[in-house]
């Protein structure tokens, strides 16, 4: 018989090998880039790939960890019940055994990751050691605790998670910023890590027991305030809209709840003394970039789990594949949906923003800025310029939504994979080339007169992805040549009214308006959101 | 093997010699199927034998690999709204949208459904004791086979589709099921393709029974024709034998020494003829179960703890 410590080893192995065979394949990349560039290239140039490897590892490689160690994959993170699997419950091991093992892995991988960050920047800037990798590891434990505790409330573990994360982050820039020796520091962190530690025990001692809180009498008086509001009990008057209602009712309110809740955090500086390392612009650009970057991680749901939200989105079920509705129908009510779903985030923004500046006393700040843009620009441009920003906002956050529809729709944990690895690895290039052109000001010309010719380049390959897709969505009779023309005229309504507004608001000889075109034509989704009713009927029809 | 019934020229479903492959193995293998209009199809074998896999193609959810699959003479993945709409299914899962209440979920099926009765429906969840306001996914596993089964009632299907409907399923829901399936059948003589690996329950309700093992159709007929051609005959030798004889028509054996017991194929006068040439006396002579012929067909029994 194995003893606990490698069976429990053994279990993460066989369930996430691939995952870690993945992690621990990049950390080796990583590092082996890292060590060859800081002896062979010249300095800039270390910069850039040292900078472009941590900024892809960091942002990625936590979320696996926290999904496979804390059996984020496994459970449904928005119930009440624990997400600790149930199966293991029944193993003749104590619960310390149960709790330990996977939190005792999960705080050496985490600890690992940063290690592995550590060296990478060494060469380059002094960082510390010891602290990060202990917060690190700390996180992951309080993820681990609030996963495996039942919870009184449905919904509550996400609030409290986004509470935490937050923080945690910041107990990050405040140890980095603070000066606090770094015992000290070491310390604080690891004692948080023992009170997680400590709070995942006795979360999972009673999940074990079968014991959930339920605090659902709290929501009493809301429910029965919601049999007052109106509630339509009518019948559909067609299957679009009664699809359109699921869909709005599976996926389309996830925007609007994530958008107002971190805007609170992303609003939070608005608190702080006016100062000059988070000036109110940035604030409030950074509020109107939300929606349009929680749209992206809306739109495609990659794997498989017991995960709501990822299972009915990613698992089609028979119940939904066997409805009588095309296809192309599907599609639509997911379309709309993104219509819906879009404009319920931006009516939080709208009403968000202007009463965190009002309530945070910034009324003047955004007051003047206003006053400057008033001062500079006729009130033509100005309105014409805010309709055009809307307009692309508005735009921009609905194609981020459906254009990982057509990920999700495969129904295939391997085509998430693959596009996911696809994007990690055409990201650090490109992020490089970015990095060195605008190091460089002398290759800026060239840069310039090549830029048409490549994006002319770029927007041919998407005209013929876009071609090959609608000829096998005619070829298998997915959609019928009314709906594509539908979509058609929409597309080029919209994408012209856009470039109309972009050409009045844009001065010509600062922006050539052929770039105004390729702008409008690449923020507007094509291949994508062709190749979607491909996706679906390759997983509705296997 | 082809299990058709030749008495009808319009079948309902119509699958001519369907090739499924899963990696290397051969989920289905040449299989052939004809149901005509009103009939009650019972396809029957062990976990894994192929039944799921036929009836995902005869609903459009896998594509044929080779050979071709017609319900009501279309292709289901071509046509897939024309042909759905005509079709009740009830898969094995049960798996209905858990975060839809009751009400929602007829409400939300009705709206795809331009035959849906609401007094049918409404008559169907009294019946079944659901609790409109009850979510999907608080409701037992009994309970949601119930919504499962009103919804593909209510539209009063012509091909009523159900997979496993009863597996894990409490006798009462098992009985509601079945009596659904007999109602459906006596009210309106619509076409039901039921696969079970519950021989009982098929042979209460099928009139032609198909039994399919490791992707192939192992035998198809009528049930009567079934029960009229297979006799379980319990043999006595005068001298104790170690091996059961050579006997045209025995499926399988089982005994020892004196007294042997043969599940056969063929008239039971012809039988005894056969018996008595080998110089064995008849001793008992009856009409075996469904779940003995198949035993005998397919050689493997089907595990006692799923039959209950």
């Amino acid at each position: 018989m194995l003893p606990h410590s490698l069976a429990f080893a053994w279990l993460l192995w066989r369930q996430h090998r691939y995952g870690l065979i993945l992690v621990l394949g990049y950390l080796l990349f990583a590092g082996t880039t890292s060590a060859i560039i800081s002896t062979h290239g010249s300095p800039e140039f270390i910069e850039n790939v040292v900078g472009g490897l941590i900024v892809i590892g960091l942002a990625t490689i936590p979320v696996f960890l926290l999904g496979a160690f804390a059996y984020g994959f496994d459970g449904d993170t928005l119930a009440r019940e624990s997400c600790f699997p149930q199966r293991l419950f029944r193993l003749p091991v104590p619960t310390g055994a149960l709790v330990f093992w996977p939190m005792l892995y999960g705080a050496l991988a985490a600890s690992l990751l940063w290690l592995v960050v550590w060296l990478i920047l060494r060469p380059r800037v002094e960082v510390p050691l010891a602290w990060p990798a202990i917060l690190m590891a700390a996180s992951l434990a309080w993820v681990q605790a609030l996963v495996w505790t039942p919870c009184g409330l449905p919904w509550l573990r996400v609030i409290l998670f986004a509470i935490v994360i937050q923080i945690l982050i910041a107990l990050g820039v405040f140890s980095a910023v603070s000066g606090v020796a770094e015992p000290w520091l070491v310390g604080l962190h690891a004692s948080l890590a023992l009170v997680a530690w400590a709070i995942a025990y006795v979360g999972v001692a009673h999940a074990r027991c079968g014991h959930v809180p339920d605090w659902r009498a709290i929501l009493a008086p809301l429910r029965k305030l919601a049999r007052w509001l109106p509630q339509s009990r009518k019948s559909f008057t067609s299957a679009g809209r009664a699809h359109l209602w699921f869909e709005w009712r599976l996926a389309g309110k996830s925007l609007a709840f994530s958008t107002g809740l971190v805007l609170v955090v992303v609003l939070m500086p608005l608190l702080l003394p006016e100062n000059d390392h988070i000036p109110t612009a940035h604030t409030l650009l950074s509020a109107l970039a939300l929606p349009v970057f929680l749209a992206g991680l809306s739109g495609c749901w990659p794997g498989t789990g017991k995960n709501r939200w990822i299972k009915d989105r990613v698992v089609m079920m028979p119940f939904i594949a066997t409805l009588p509705m095309h296809s192309a129908d599907m599609i639509g009510a997911m379309l709309k949906s993104a219509v819906w779903s879009t404009l319920s985030a931006w009516m939080i923004v709208m009403v968000m923003v202007p009463s965190a500046v009002v309530l945070t006393g910034r009324f003047q700040d955004v007051a003047d800025g206003w006053h400057h843009i008033a001062r500079e620009h006729p009130p033509g441009a100005i309105a014409a310029g805010i309709v055009a920003i809307a307009l692309w906002l508005f735009v921009w956050t609905w194609k981020r939504k459906v254009d990982g529809l057509y990920i999700g729709l495969t129904g295939r944990v391997w085509v998430s994979l693959a596009i996911l690895c696809v994007y990690l690895l055409g990201a650090l290039p490109l992020l490089i080339a970015v990095i060195r052109i605008v190091n460089h000001p002398e290759i800026h010309e060239v840069v310039l007169r090549v830029l048409p010719w490549l994006l002319g380049a770029l927007l041919l390959g998407r005209l013929l992805l876009v071609a090959w897709a609608l000829r096998q969505v005619f070829r298998q009779g997915l959609l019928r040549p009314k709906t594509v023309a539908r979509w058609l005229a929409a597309w080029l309504l919209l994408a012209s009214t856009l470039f109309v507004v972009l050409a009045w608001v844009v001065p010509r000889e600062r922006v050539p308006i052929y770039y105004l075109a390729y702008a409008v034509v690449f923020v507007m989704p094509m291949a994508r959101l062709a190749a979607t009713p491909l996706a679906l009927a390759w997983n509705r029809h296997r | 093997m082809i299990a058709s019934v030749s008495t009808v020229a319009d079948p309902i479903v119509e699958v001519k010699a369907l090739t499924r492959h899963f990696g290397a193995k051969a989920a289905l293998d040449n299989v052939s199927i004809s149901i005509p209009r009103g009939m009650v199809f019972g396809l029957v074998g062990a976990n894994g034998a192929g039944k799921t896999t036929l009836i995902k193609h005869v609903l459009g959810l896998l594509k044929a690999e080779m050979g071709s699959v017609r319900v009501f003479g279309r292709d289901p993945v071509a046509d897939p709204a024309d042909v759905l709409a005509r079709i009740g299914y009830v898969s094995e899962e049960h798996d209905l949208p858990g975060w839809m209440r009751v009400w929602e979920l007829m409400r939300y099926t009705q709206a795809f459904f331009p035959k849906w009765d609401a007094t049918y429906a409404e008559e169907l969840r009294v019946r079944f004791d659901l609790d409109p306001a009850a979510k999907i996914k608080h409701l037992s596993r009994g309970q949601r086979a119930r919504a499962g089964l009103l919804v593909a009632l209510a539209h009063r299907p012509e091909l009523l589709v159900l997979d496993e409907p009863s597996a894990g399923l409490d006798p009462i829901v098992r009985r509601d099921i079945l009596e659904a399936i007999i109602r459906a059948i006596a009210d309106e003589g619509r076409t039901v393709l039921f696969s079970s690996h519950l021989l009982h329950e098929v042979e209460r309700v099928s009139d032609h029974v198909t039994m399919i093992n490791l992707g192939k159709i192992v035998f198809s007929a009528a049930l009567d024709e079934i029960k009229a051609t297979h006799r379980c005959l319990t043999l006595h030798f005068a001298e104790a034998r170690v091996r059961p004889p050579q006997l045209a028509g025995v499926l399988t054996w089982e005994g020892a020494g004196h007294e042997w017991t043969a599940v056969c194929h063929g008239q039971a006068a012809e039988l005894q003829a056969a018996a008595a040439s080998c110089g064995a006396q008849v001793l008992d002579k009856r009409v075996p179960s469904l779940d003995e012929i198949f035993v005998a067909r397919v050689g493997t029994r089907i595990p006692a703890a799923a039959e209950d």
